[in-house]
């Protein structure tokens, strides 16, 4: 038996959610320090476990929310996302950046993107925000420089909504069925496909493996300064994962490839292509959407020209 | 060239060497497999089973490029100028990691990814054909990684029967899925197999090849020793148990049993009902009142002990050296015994996709005690692993509480809790963190800061029987050593209490006695152990407590003699007895035995009382 | 049906038939290896640094801006496999993962600069895995991880400050000459920190630790050939052109899929954004207030939604809570 230190608890609670710690993002490595006491009662964690996350990411890659964008056709939700995506950078306007930033959010929601995409763009919102403070803090008045700062962050901040919209929304195969459509080479459509298929798996046993270092490897020892203690542990517990891993991992993608390899991966032609698009089909609901899309657009262009 | 003559597989003077390796795998390989037959390839680990079947639709030499020469044939064509994806439609071939073969999200999915590559006009007739066809429509649009191992192997076969291919290879189909589930997989294939289709499995279970199989094929040393009729093979258990194939119990009863099946005048019977009925002709008239005696005899001993409670009446009908500890309630009556851990009501639950939370165990008590062996069986999902990370304090319940030696495990951390409780997942791959089995066996004792680190490494290891190959990798070693390297990095923790998942799953059979009798030599350091398994056998052998689970409750807390007399019970958890059970049930033995040696004395013992 | 294990006589006449591996002259590459075998060195590297790239962003970081105090990547993984397996491959497969798995999967897809940022980490990735002769030295390892987060962050950071250049309005260059100094000193600290954290705290240390005890485990499990310190990759473009043209024409072309997202800025401004440009006043004051208040605002805002989500959950929680008794 180990003896009992008294700040042991903490570090574990972190060490439980090295795969799983959105919260420490916003809190940084020393900010959960006094969380918790010894002997203290653990909890049924079960917003911020690891299968809080796999899930999350689940949801997120198979589109299981629904939302205004999962039931359109794949190529339509690929070029409304060209349209948004290209939007903003045509302007360098305040006004209309704000309005397309305003318009982005809003059909973000609607694409229930879920807290966990939302969180994490929150927070690198919340960052951005802070730097953006410390720049005018520090530059003065050098307010010119400032607009250029600010009208990037519009803008990466509107496509990367948007682009959580689309993305969310378009489940593996839609989406493989998309790049396909548009000619993207078939590699890329199968990784898209295989990879969502292998991050629960893959994140899973990364868990496992992180379980076993800390239940056999050794026991915290506090914090240190700042926590370095924390972030050494955690640190090298990551690194070491990975030799298990990429020796499991290796041998899953042989039985993978020589899977696709039985299968006809290699062989596919037009014809399997022509096939498995043949269910595609771009209804007047999409034109709909790409009409609408545009027309919003340029209302707020017009919005923006009214308003300065 | 007839088709119909045609053989299926051909193979002459194959010769193959992996890019790297000292040695050849196949050493000179001839083998003619004919259309339509059943085929069985049996052999140890490293006899090139799996290189001679990846030979067969172009694997070997096209994906692993190593040294070679030699033919293959399939379908009177040869593989050397062919390519996989071409091979493909005569060969199929469902891996033994059959999981990593299913590319797509969906079973629908997967199994049009095949006749979509090959760009098949009618992929979506296939596909709904072969769905029907394996009984798996009802999950055709489930995600494959929430799917259990059975329905994954079914979607595995029905990706490669979606190309229709007149050979199917299957590798293992029983190593990773219970046996009940690994008889669904052979019922279809056998019943493709009445549709002309050759059958090519790889397999360690006797009794499955008894069962199914027409031909079988030894391997040993990367050649082929012989290929017999399934009958004549069978008898030949000498050379099966040189390759790690010990006999069916059904055929080690028969020889010990029936002396013409000994002499080999008779072939040794393939099922159980073949056997009871040689062991009765062989015992002759005097049988009936044999086993009338026998049931008194042992029939007085039952009551004596249905007094206890179930879990007392284990014993009653066994001589092994484990009778004499009669534990269960008893030990709860009087508290004589020492409550390893105790469970309080707990619910466990997960969150599903959808957002809802699922319920896995559902209000639960129970009691551990010291000196026990406790087998966790049930059905795929009815819980047990749930509940023994529940224990292991890896999980916490959303209600109730669980004490491990007197501490609750909601206060104190996992890593506090690892030199109490003792926790070993089922793939042995992920135990495995260092690059050596000595460095993950010390890992606990060094990180723990203990003096005698090396040593307990040391004798830990030694005590396993892999001092050896202490230095080499976990994952190069074979699926034995690899079990018993999780067993020594469990032992060299020191727990009082030890959790074992599936310790016996995807081993010959050879391999899995080795366990077994391992689990047995544990007993002396170990408080108390918990075993999930779907292994009947080592139910059969190594424990003294079954608890059952479905559905997240306890719906049976007994011993295995009353676990194998319950068939409802068996029914509901999907097991099926050890072959020597059934045998014993057929022959009218009560108290059932549990194990060959059991049977063995009990019924020549009962025919010497006659005489 | 009793088949025989033997040669059958005619064997002997029959060799080496048409039909033997002998005569086939197997299909495989300069480089050694069949298309299979590419493919899965590409989907394993992809696959790994996927996952590599969701578990360093998940793990604590401080980040100011585009100014992170943090794992930005674990550059461990690519220089690792590049070192052991074929790092044409390599460099090809890992950032397709980071692009799948982490941008596309977060929803932190940028459209045309991901393409940008895919063909400079490639790049990086192959001079890394070129630089590893024999996977057990640790200096090779070591420069290859330092060269490796060089060449990804100057090549990304050289394009980035040409993106200010050419996309800042002309009109406006002179005030943005702090905004431009500023820039170019954050892309520096950048450089600095990326190499400190992910080329040595997360690249040299992991790498020289991981390759040797993976070296001649992972290529036999591929079924592959351990590399051979004698005759390591070389640098080499495809199909016999030379390396460096290639490495040139890389950069070249990220260099130009850059400009010409800065070029549509430059249209745009042109173009759409005088219809209704947004006039500061001269002096820049009221402008400054403006974006203390705006920045505020997105704080503020970001901070709001977050509550708002949190309760939203918790009453939704509540609920079920309620429907389950």
């Amino acid at each position: 038996m180990t003896a009992v230190h008294p700040s042991s608890a903490p570090p574990e609670a972190l060490a439980r959610d090295l795969t799983g710690a959105d919260s420490h993002r916003t809190a940084g490595p020393s900010g959960d320090g006094k969380e918790k006491g010894a002997g203290r009662k653990r909890k049924d964690r079960g917003r911020l476990s690891v299968e809080w996350v796999t899930l999350e990411l689940m949801r997120v890659a198979y589109a299981s929310r629904g939302g205004f964008l999962s039931r359109r056709d794949p190529r339509a939700v690929i070029i409304w996302y060209v349209i948004c995506a290209i939007a903003p950078w045509l302007t360098y306007d305040l006004t209309v950046l704000t309005t397309l930033f305003a318009l982005a959010a809003v059909a973000a929601l609607s694409a229930r993107i879920g807290p966990l995409l939302l969180g994490l763009f929150v927070v690198g919102l919340i960052t951005q925000g802070i730097y953006v403070l410390v720049l005018v803090l520090l530059l003065g008045g050098d307010v010119g420089a400032l607009t250029g700062l600010l009208q990037t962050s519009l803008k990466l901040g509107t496509v990367s909504l948007v682009s959580m919209a689309a993305f969310v929304s378009l489940d593996p195969e839609k989406l493989s069925d998309g790049f396909q459509a548009l000619r993207v080479p078939a590699v890329v459509g199968f990784g898209v496909s295989y990879g969502y298929r292998m991050v629960p798996l893959l994140v899973t046993e990364f868990q496992t493996i992180v379980d076993g270092h800390r239940l056999r490897g050794a026991p915290p020892r506090g914090h240190g300064f700042l926590g370095w203690r924390t972030f050494a542990r955690l640190g090298s517990i990551a690194v070491q994962s990975f030799y298990p891993l990429m020796l499991n991992t290796a041998r899953r993608t042989r039985t993978t490839v020589e899977g696709l390899e039985t299968r006809g991966f290699g062989t596919a032609t037009a014809a399997t292509r022509s096939l498995r698009l043949a269910h595609l089909r771009f209804t007047a609901v999409d034109a709909a959407l790409l009409v609408g899309t545009v027309v919003l657009i340029v209302a707020s262009y017009w919005f923006g020209a009214l308003v300065p | 060239m007839n088709r119909e003559t045609t053989p299926a597989i051909e193979v002459s003077d194959l010769r193959f060497r992996y890019p790297g390796s000292p040695v050849e795998s196949l050493r000179g390989v001839d083998l003619r497999i004919e259309r339509g037959d059943f085929v069985a390839v049996v052999g140890g680990n490293g006899s090139g089973k799996t290189t001679l079947c990846k030979s067969f639709n172009g694997l070997i030499p096209h994906f692993w490029n190593g040294d070679i020469s030699g033919t293959v044939r399939c379908n009177g064509r040869s593989t050397a100028h062919r390519t996989v994806g071409e091979i493909a439609r005569d060969v199929g071939y469902v891996f033994q990691d059959f999981g990593n073969q299913i590319v797509r999200p969906t079973p629908r999915d997967d199994i049009s990814f095949g006749p979509l590559n090959f760009g098949c006009e009618d992929w979506r007739e296939r596909t709904e054909a072969v769905l029907n066809d394996l009984d798996i429509a009802h999950i055709a649009d489930a995600q494959t990684w929430q799917l259990s191992g059975g329905q994954q192997h079914l979607t595995a076969l029905a990706g490669v029967l979606a190309l229709a291919p007149d050979i199917i290879v299957v590798d293992e189909p029983a190593a990773e899925v219970d046996p009940l589930r690994a008889a669904v997989v052979y019922d279809h294939l056998a019943r493709l197999n009445e549709r002309g289709i050759t059958i090519i499995v790889i397999e360690h279970h006797a009794e499955l090849v008894a069962k199914y199989a027409k031909t079988v094929v030894l391997m040993s040393e990367g050649q082929v020793s012989w290929c017999l009729p399934v009958a004549e093979a069978l008898s030949r258990t000498a050379d099966l148990e040189a390759a790690d194939i010990p006999a069916p119990q059904v055929v080690a009863a028969a020889r010990a049993l029936v002396p013409d099946v000994a002499r080999g005048i008779r072939s040794a019977p393939l099922t159980v009902e073949e056997c009871a009925e040689a062991v009765r002709e062989a015992l002759g008239p005097a049988r009936d009142t044999a086993a009338a005696s026998l049931r008194l005899d042992t029939a007085a001993a039952g009551t004596d002990r249905s007094a206890c409670t179930p879990a007392s009446a284990s014993f009653a009908g066994s001589e092994t050296d484990r009778a004499e500890p009669v534990r269960g309630a008893v030990a709860v009556a009087d508290d004589a015994c020492r409550t390893v851990a105790e469970v309080r009501g707990i619910t466990v639950g997960y969150q599903t996709i959808s957002g809802a939370r699922s319920t896995v165990i559902d209000d639960l008590d129970l009691r551990l005690h010291a000196d026990e062996r406790v087998a966790l069986v049930g059905s795929n999902g009815a819980g047990k692993s749930t509940l023994l990370s529940t224990l292991a304090g890896m999980r916490l319940p959303r209600d109730g509480s669980v004490i491990i030696d007197g501490q609750e495990t909601s206060r104190l951390s996992p890593s506090e809790l690892a030199g109490t409780v003792c926790y070993l997942v089922q793939r042995p791959d992920q135990m495995f963190l260092q690059d050596s089995i000595s460095a993950d066996v010390g890992m606990f004792p060094r990180s723990r800061g203990l003096p005698d680190a090396a040593e307990i490494t040391a004798e830990v290891l030694d005590r396993v029987g892999l001092s050896q190959v202490g230095d080499r990798d976990g994952r190069l070693l074979s699926g034995g050593q690899q079990r018993r390297a999780t067993l020594a990095i469990g032992l060299a923790m020191r727990p009082t209490l030890l959790l074992l998942d599936e310790p016996t799953s995807s081993l010959d059979l050879r391999s899995r006695d080795d366990v077994i009798d391992m689990l047995d030599a544990l007993a002396e350091h170990i408080l108390c152990s918990v075993v999930a398994t779907h292994d009947m056998h080592l139910v059969a052998e190594w424990s003294d407590r079954v608890i059952v689970l479905d559905h997240g409750r306890i719906i049976a807390d007994t011993d295995p003699i009353g676990l194998f007399s319950d068939r409802e019970l068996l029914d509901r958890a999907r097991l099926v007895p050890p072959q020597v059970t059934q045998l014993g049930q057929q022959l009218g033995l009560d108290p059932l035995p549990l194990s060959l040696p059991d049977l063995i004395t009990r019924t020549t013992h009962a025919e010497e009382v006659v005489r | 049906m009793i088949r025989s294990a033997q040669p059958r006589p005619d064997d002997s006449i029959r060799t080496p038939s048409s039909d033997s591996f002998e005569s086939a002259e197997l299909r495989h590459s300069g480089d050694g290896l069949s298309s299979s075998q590419k493919l899965m060195i590409l989907v394993l590297s992809m696959t790994l640094y996927g996952v590599g790239d969701i578990v360093a962003s998940v793990l604590p970081e401080i980040s100011v801006g585009p100014l992170e105090l943090g794992v930005s990547y674990f550059s461990f993984i690519a220089v690792v496999l590049a070192a052991l397996l074929n790092p044409v491959w390599v460099a090809l497969g890992a950032p397709l993962g980071e692009l799948v798995f982490s941008d596309m999967l977060l929803g932190d897809f940028a459209g045309l600069s991901e393409l940008e940022g895919y063909l400079e980490t490639a790049l990086a990735i192959y001079v890394a895995g070129v630089i590893v002769r024999d996977p057990c030295r640790r200096a090779q390892l070591a420069l290859a991880c330092v060269t490796m987060v060089l060449i990804d962050k100057v090549s990304g950071g050289i394009i980035d400050i040409v993106k200010v250049a050419v996309g800042i309005d002309p009109e406006t260059l002179e005030e943005s000459d702090g905004l431009f100094s500023a820039f170019v000193i954050a892309e520096g600290l950048d450089i600095i920190v990326t190499v400190a954290f992910s080329g040595v705290l997360f690249g040299i240390l992991p790498a020289i630790w991981l390759a040797p005890r993976l070296y001649g485990k992972i290529e036999p499990i591929m079924g592959l050939r351990p590399r051979d310190p004698a005759d390591p990759p070389r640098l080499r473009g495809p199909g016999g052109i030379g390396f460096w043209l290639v490495a040139v024409f890389a950069v070249v072309a990220a260099a130009a899929i850059a400009l010409l997202a800065a070029w549509e800025e430059f249209v745009g401004k042109q173009g759409l954004s005088t219809i209704g440009s947004f006039e500061l006043g001269a002096d820049g004051q009221p402008g400054f207030g403006l974006l203390a208040v705006f920045g505020a605002v997105v704080v503020a805002l970001g901070i709001i939604i977050v509550l708002a989500v949190a309760s939203k959950r918790r009453r939704r929680s509540a609920r079920e809570g309620e429907g389950q008794r």
